[in-house]
């Protein structure tokens, strides 16, 4: 329909119009694929990261960070935030001083029901 | 009798379930910071944090003779934490829940350099410990037990009683609005 439309239409060019009728289904395609494949992306990014996913999986998004820009930051940024989330983990002497006290109370407890 | 510094947790384990206090004792020990670290992410202090904590080890010795070892130890444990931190954190309103959307904010600058003085850090802390803190109850288990605690995906599914599938796709959730919080934060930082 669209090749109609032009100028050089189909009856002046019926071959010709039949290679941009299909290179715009190709385009169209592909745009569809990528859509499709970010979306399949996107719900995988965390697995992709962690390093979880079956190998062949695994390619397929590898390939598609490298085509798409909003994935390859997502992914770029929750890198870092989870290099960050361990520093809120408790620091060691405090932690020694909560299973301390813990044990204390829980062994005065159990005394108490024996 | 005391067990010995290095003495492994199955044997520590089979000797408390035969009423062994000692054994229960060290059990304790080995675990209370880190259950403790992860119920705090769930109740109000660390108060309350402490009180769940031995009210988790109290339940656990109280059950540990029909613990079958169908799960690792510390699982059984966590489990029994996580839902005491649960329940009571459910009693309360929330002070704010996180959205849990996927998209991200638009305009949000690249945060993705280290923060650069102490008082940069500390203020990236208070903003994760607050973003983690607003997720809803059942996105924030996940994320403080793989991505701060660093229990592996499997360990930490088994400890939410949830599939593999399932707790992945609340971990990704979590992470995404946990990065929103980040974005939020950055951009008014720079407004």
């Amino acid at each position: 329909m669209e090749a109609q439309r032009r100028d050089t239409g189909p009856a002046a060019n019926p071959i010709g119009a039949i290679g941009v009728k299909a290179d715009v289904t190709a385009s169209t395609w592909r745009r569809i694929n990528r859509r499709r494949d970010h979306r399949w992306a996107h719900s995988r990014l965390s697995a992709y990261i962690d390093g979880e996913l079956p190998e062949r999986q695994h390619r397929r998004l590898a390939a598609h960070e490298d085509i798409c820009p909003e994935c390859g930051e997502l992914i770029r940024a929750l890198q870092v935030m989870l290099s960050w989330l361990p520093s809120l983990r408790l620091p060691p002497e405090t932690g020694m001083a909560i299973a301390e006290r813990t044990a204390e109370q829980v062994r005065a407890r159990v005394e108490e029901w024996s | 009798m005391r067990p010995a510094p290095a003495e492994g947790e199955p044997a520590l384990v089979e000797r408390a379930r035969a009423g062994d206090r000692d054994a229960f004792e060290e059990l304790v020990r080995r675990h209370a910071d880190r259950l403790y670290a992860v119920v705090l992410r769930f109740v109000a202090d660390g108060d309350e944090a402490q009180e769940v904590t031995q009210e988790a080890f109290l339940r656990a010795w109280r059950s540990i003779p029909r613990f079958e070892g169908r799960s690792a130890f510390f699982t059984w444990l966590y489990r029994i934490g996580i839902n005491e931190a649960k329940r009571r954190a459910a009693r309360r309103p929330p002070i704010h829940v996180a959205s849990l959307e996927d998209e991200p904010v638009p305009e949000a600058p690249d945060w993705s350099e280290a923060p650069e003085t102490r008082s940069d850090q500390q203020d990236l802390r208070r903003v994760l410990e607050e973003a983690i803190r607003s997720l809803p109850l059942e996105y924030r288990g996940p994320i403080v037990l793989r991505d701060v605690e660093g229990l592996s995906t499997r360990e930490a599914a088994e400890v939410m009683e949830l599939g593999e599938a399932a707790f992945k796709s609340r971990l990704h959730r979590a992470r995404l609005a946990v990065r929103r919080a980040i974005d939020e934060y950055f951009l008014e930082a720079e407004l």
